[in-house]
């Protein structure tokens, strides 16, 4: 009998030991280290900078790479990075770089003109050896018009440009052309990318898939070792949780906070919430039904490439009318203020309202029902017809929940007769099958890598851009004479003259009615207040160097 | 079985039906699921709204119910996150639910019927192969398997229905099976079967009636199971496709606001879900003691 | 006894084998080119005939079903069509998480329930009975994701005691041994990492834990119930001893046998639970894995798991047999 007792009063024991641990937990255990916790809504498609085009892998890569020029902290304006001298030859065919002395990669070897060449060789070159590693999207989008790159001496290199291209230089500021290590690439080959290895303050240590990538600041970065030594980003899915996270500490910073959270989090003294316009825009493109097939890979619409249908193709939304009534079937700026709950504004245009050549003059679809009954009859649908929508797995700054967006477009849609079903799978599928033009209509967006109005438009609205497997013109809207505007905006100096072209193309566009623009999306962050030093990107990149936690 | 004599099913009858209003539990089981079944028949006349307005309202996102000050008028509990009322939403959410597990255990009958039967009717290799195969399909926790017929017929709710009534055939043949084995001993059969009636005539007129019972009261209980499987499957967005308002599908979409205060759109589908499925589980427990006792165990 | 066992080990291969067939054709099912599903959409034909190939997914049926075990058997699940590896590691890296969840909650629902079911029966009919009873009967009707969402929102969110997602703080320097944080937290006497997994683990063990709670409890009560009615008890009773002794040594022993077997089939309803929970608390563990597997499409990855999740319950259910034989002292005796 007494022996039972013993036992019993044991096995309490044993039970409130850990529940007393629990509830008694201090969670500050004193750190030497400084760890910057920083809560993301996914996780990493890829650790190759040049060949990822999603915010979330961009957000890693641009703490571990560096680029031969860079953007000013907060805006689009160009510095010395990894260059730090450069001149273009008057035809803009030539551009040479002095590169910086004394830079080492964070596996000790020395950056060099070597290592430029190798990492843009390995995007255009076929015959390079490490070319197959990829798909190099983004090359096809921004850097086709680069012919080859050489090496002048150890310090220097040449770009050679098939056409002038006059945003060539802010591209170079993008993560596509970071430099990589060329002695990581060969040890490693295809798995070089599990283990990147770059010139910028922080190094990889550990991806733990779904869960968390882990970095740590490289004691021999050029600038100087960064304040923090780590720098963890953290993957929770549900915005709710990470709010939570922050508010209880246990992160410092988290993306995509959800609108209707803003009174909250506003309220919260021990929270700081940043957000600035951002250089986006949110959509819903209409596959009008035909693409090309790209087969010399040269990024444009050769004579010998005919138009093919896509696999998405739709009879309905191959007719501008019925494209035209979607646009004034849907209450954008219903959508804008109670969903983005005012964190952003109404689009009319494919680019945000303060870039060079944005058309003011455009006069959007308005709010109208009756008439897109109206058009739809005229267009021979008068019972409408049923549509299936893509719709996004994620958050992305220009939409933060698409699945609500989804539900209130098919909602919109079905009161002139449209019924909508969705569709959804993982991100990376998304973006392959978006890119095949396998979607009827889809939800996507685009935030600006480079504050040039190519970069939105020539990208997402160009002809050339519908080609199937690479395409960024999800509406597939394959004007010709629209592409000649805009090539030729490209190939221009003239400022006044760019913005002209750019104002007719959106023009055309807006008459194509390919999409329905939903919003300019303010960037939105919230840091514990304790967190100091980090700066808001138009192009919503993360820096985390100048960071510290006080 | 109460009753040996085939015939004698009125008397029995009877007498079962005075034991059933005695019994409290099948009674306040019976009465969750008549209003259960009222408010999908009913629904178009009690729901004070719209439950999926075409086009939404998004101005009435997420406001509070008769609680608040703040509340929308004729939004009685307020509404979720595109201004729909989750009232009305929950009253047109019975009929989805109702549906689906009326769907399921049929399909699950029949087929469980039509195994258990030959199983245990003509026994030997037959009813071993059979049983094998419910075993094997035992292995699998019901919920992955619907999850994986699903992942291979495709979304929806109609699919889920048959997922599920998949999902649960082998529990019905089981049953079917041994009330028809306990049957198949009754000396009635073999004289019938001297007689020289067909087997199908000896099924259908004497063995499957007086399986009746185990029926009754498994089949009350699968319907409270699937109700709660088709909510997860809702929930986890592999059932009911928006906007059709299903109970556990409403749950999935407003959980995340909780945080931001809004509360109400994710409580109460779970208390649908939950006062629906004890009303079934209270009316089949109390069926089984009704019927028989012995099914206790 | 030996014998049973051996027969027992047995009949499971015929199990076994109808699992895997099962889990084969299921996927097979799926609608479109298998070939191309595992290549990946952006694959170019050479690579999707290079896949066909390598999976012999031009013969036929039984032919690939036979290629198929042979790799099974070998330990090869095929690589995932999301994230390029082995299913068969991110399924191994994945399985002490679950393990840990669904044992804990075992653990508790067996340890309330039983003592709740034993303590109901021996006061049957009073008050704390009909209340006993009348939880459990809530418990078992409990859609497990609500009930998750509801601890959540009260103990996460309003009253902020408890974290609502994740295993274990990041900022705790762990290491990761057996995979069982708990366990791991001992052994590398590691006191916040054990405080902050407990305090990770109790929402989701609880929410997952009340079904099978109530079922046990119910179950338990009922077998009691039956014990205490049998002679073997009344013999007790009239040689003196007191009545708590009669209970819970003799009574209570007895009517635990049955729940054994119960245990072994409520851990399937465990793992289904645990599906649903895991999404909800970001466990990272195989549930939450088959469900976004289902969603992506990725047939190798649910293929995988349903062979694991089968075999996982065949296993569990057969130690609850051969437990169940080796306690119930009739057996014994043959």
């Amino acid at each position: 009998m007494k022996c039972k007792v013993f036992v019993a009063l044991v096995v309490v024991c044993a039970l409130l030991l850990p529940v007393s641990m629990a509830f008694a937990a201090d969670k500050k255990t004193a750190k030497a280290e400084k760890v910057l916790i920083y809560a993301c809504s996914g996780d990493v498609e890829r650790l190759d900078p040049g060949d990822v085009t999603d915010g979330e892998s961009i957000q890693r890569m641009d703490n571990i790479f560096e680029g031969l020029v860079e953007f000013k902290p907060g805006s689009t304006e160009l510095q010395p990075g990894l260059a730090t001298s450069w001149q273009i030859t008057t035809d803009g065919k030539e551009l040479t770089f002095n590169l910086r002395r004394g830079v080492k990669f964070q596996d000790g070897t020395d950056f060099n003109a070597d290592a430029v060449v190798f990492s843009f060789a390995r995007q255009y070159d076929k015959n390079s050896a490490y070319n197959q590693y990829g798909e190099w999207a983004y090359w096809g989008y921004m850097f086709s018009d680069i012919d080859r790159v050489e090496k002048i001496d150890d310090y220097k290199v040449k770009i050679f440009m098939k056409r002038p291209n006059a945003s060539i230089m802010t591209s170079l500021a993008m993560f596509t052309v970071a430099i990589v290590s060329p002695a990581n690439a060969e040890s490693l080959k295809e798995n070089a990318f599990k283990n990147p290895v770059g010139t910028g303050p922080f190094k990889f240590v550990e991806w733990v898939k779904d869960d968390h990538i882990t970095l740590e600041a490289f004691d021999g970065y050029w600038r100087g070792r960064p304040a923090l030594d780590k720098i963890i980003f953290k993957v929770i899915p549900d915005p709710s949780a990470r709010l939570l996270a922050l508010e209880v500490g246990e992160v410092h910073g988290i993306e995509y906070p959800n609108p209707t959270d803003f009174d909250r989090i506003r309220a919260n003294k021990k929270l700081a919430l940043m957000s600035e316009p951002g250089m986006n825009v949110g959509y819903m493109a209409m596959n009008a039904g035909y693409g090309y097939t790209d087969a010399n890979k040269n990024g444009m619409k050769d004579a010998d490439e005919p138009w093919e249908k896509t696999p998405g193709y739709y009879e309905p939304l191959t007719k501008k009318q019925v494209r035209q009534a979607i646009n004034m079937a849907i209450d954008k700026q219903s959508i804008v203020k109670n969903i983005y709950k005012g964190t952003a504004s109404v689009a009319k245009n494919g680019m945000p309202p303060f870039m060079l050549g944005y058309n003011d003059k455009v006069a959007d679809y308005p709010y109208d029902p009756k008439r897109a009954k109206q058009l739809l009859a005229e267009a021979g649908y008068p019972n409408g017809f049923e549509v299936t929508l893509y719709v996004m797995p994620v958050s992305r700054p220009y939409m933060f929940d698409p699945p609500k967006i989804g539900e209130a477009i098919q909602s919109y849609l079905g009161a002139v007769g449209i019924k909508v079903k969705f569709y959804q799978v993982d991100w990376g599928t998304y973006l392959q099958e978006t890119q095949s033009g396998k979607h009827q209509m889809c939800l996507l967006g685009w935030t600006g890598d480079n504050g040039d109005p190519d970069n939105f438009l020539n990208v997402l609205y160009g002809a050339n851009s519908t080609s199937l497997g690479t395409a960024g013109n999800y509406g597939f809207y394959n004007d010709m004479k629209a592409q000649e505007l805009l090539s030729a905006a490209l190939a221009t100096f003239d400022v006044k003259k760019r913005a002209e072209l750019y104002q007719k193309a959106q023009e055309m566009i807006h008459e194509s009615a390919n999409w329905v623009y939903i919003a300019h999306s303010n960037q939105n962050l919230v840091f514990l207040k304790n967190v100091k030093g980090f700066k808001m990107n138009p192009t919503s990149r993360m820096f985390f160097y100048p960071v510290n936690i006080e | 079985m109460n009753s040996v004599n085939p015939g004698g099913k009125t008397r029995a009858g009877s007498v079962t039906l005075r034991r059933f209003w005695k019994n409290k539990t099948a009674v306040f089981g019976l009465v969750i699921l008549t209003l259960l079944i009222l408010c999908a028949a009913l629904a178009d006349v009690i729901a004070p709204n719209d439950p999926s307005p075409s086009p939404p309202d998004l101005s009435l996102a997420l406001k509070p119910g008769f609680w608040s000050d703040n509340a929308v008028p004729g939004m009685p509990l307020g509404s979720d996150a595109l201004g729909r009322c989750v009232l009305s939403r929950i009253l047109y959410g019975s009929r989805v639910s109702l549906s689906v597990g009326f769907v399921a255990v049929g399909i699950s009958l029949i087929l469980g019927i039509l195994l258990g039967t030959l199983s245990g009717y003509f026994g030997g290799w037959v009813d071993s192969t059979l049983m094998r195969i419910v075993d094997i399909m035992f292995a699998f926790p019901a919920l992955l398997l619907a999850i994986v017929i699903v992942a291979v017929i495709g979304q929806g709710l109609d699919k889920a229905m048959v997922a599920i009534g998949i999902v649960y055939t082998p529990q019905m043949a089981r049953i079917i099976r041994s009330s028809v084995l306990y049957i198949k001993e009754m000396e009635y059969i073999e004289v019938q079967k001297a007689v020289g009636s067909s087997h199908l005539r000896v099924i259908f007129r004497h063995v499957l009636p007086n399986s009746l019972a185990p029926v009754i009261v498994y089949g009350t209980l699968m319907l409270a199971s699937a109700i709660l499987d088709c909510a997860a499957l809702g929930f986890l967005g592999l059932g009911a496709q928006p906007p059709t308002p299903e109970w556990g599908a409403m749950l999935s979409k407003s959980y995340s606001y909780i945080v931001s205060g809004a509360w109400w759109a994710a409580t109460f589908p779970g208390f649908a879900i939950l006062f629906s499925v004890l009303g079934l589980n209270l009316l089949g427990d109390g069926l089984r003691d009704i019927l028989d006792p012995r099914l206790k165990t | 006894m030996r014998w049973y066992v051996t027969k027992r080990l047995l009949l499971l291969i015929p199990v076994l084998l109808g699992v895997s067939i099962l889990s084969f054709s299921l996927i097979r099912l799926a609608p479109g080119d298998p070939a191309r599903t595992i290549a990946g959409e952006h694959a170019s034909p050479q690579t999707i005939s290079a896949i066909r190939e390598k999976y012999g997914l031009d013969k036929p049926f039984t032919t690939q079903y036979w290629v198929w075990l042979k790799r099974v058997l070998r330990g090869d699940l095929g690589r995932s069509i999301v994230s390029n590896e082995y299913v068969t590691r991110e399924i191994l890296d994945r399985f002490p998480n679950t393990m840990e969840l669904t044992f804990f909650a075992m653990f508790i629902a067996v340890a309330v329930g039983a003592v709740a079911g034993i303590v109901s029966a021996s006061r049957q009919y009073s008050v704390i009975d009909y209340t006993t009873m009348g939880v459990a009967l809530f418990g078992v009707s409990m859609p497990v994701f609500w009930l998750g969402i509801m601890l959540m929102m009260i103990f996460g969110v309003f009253l902020k005691w408890l974290p609502i997602g994740g295993r274990i703080d990041t900022l705790i320097p762990f290491r990761r041994v057996t995979g069982l944080y708990l366990l791991d937290s001992l052994i590398g006497w590691n006191g916040p990492a054990l405080a902050s997994s407990f305090r990770h683990l109790i929402m989701p063990s609880i929410a997952l834990a009340t079904i099978p709670m109530a079922t046990i409890a119910r179950v338990t009560r009922s077998s009691m119930l039956e014990v205490l009615r049998q002679d073997f008890i009344r013999t007790e009773r009239a040689k003196g001893l007191s009545e708590r002794v009669v209970i819970y040594k003799h009574a209570a022993r007895n009517a635990l046998l049955p729940v054994v077997t119960v245990i072994g089939l409520e851990f399937g309803l465990l793992l289904a639970g645990a599906i649903l929970t895991e999404t909800i608390f970001a466990w990272p563990g195989i549930g939450r894995y088959v469900v976004n597997a289902v969603r992506m499409r990725d047939y190798p990855a649910v293929q995988g798991c349903l062979l694991f999740f089968a075999l996982t319950f065949v296993v569990v259910n057969l130690i609850t047999d051969l437990l169940y034989v080796l306690i119930d002292p009739r057996i014994k005796y043959e």
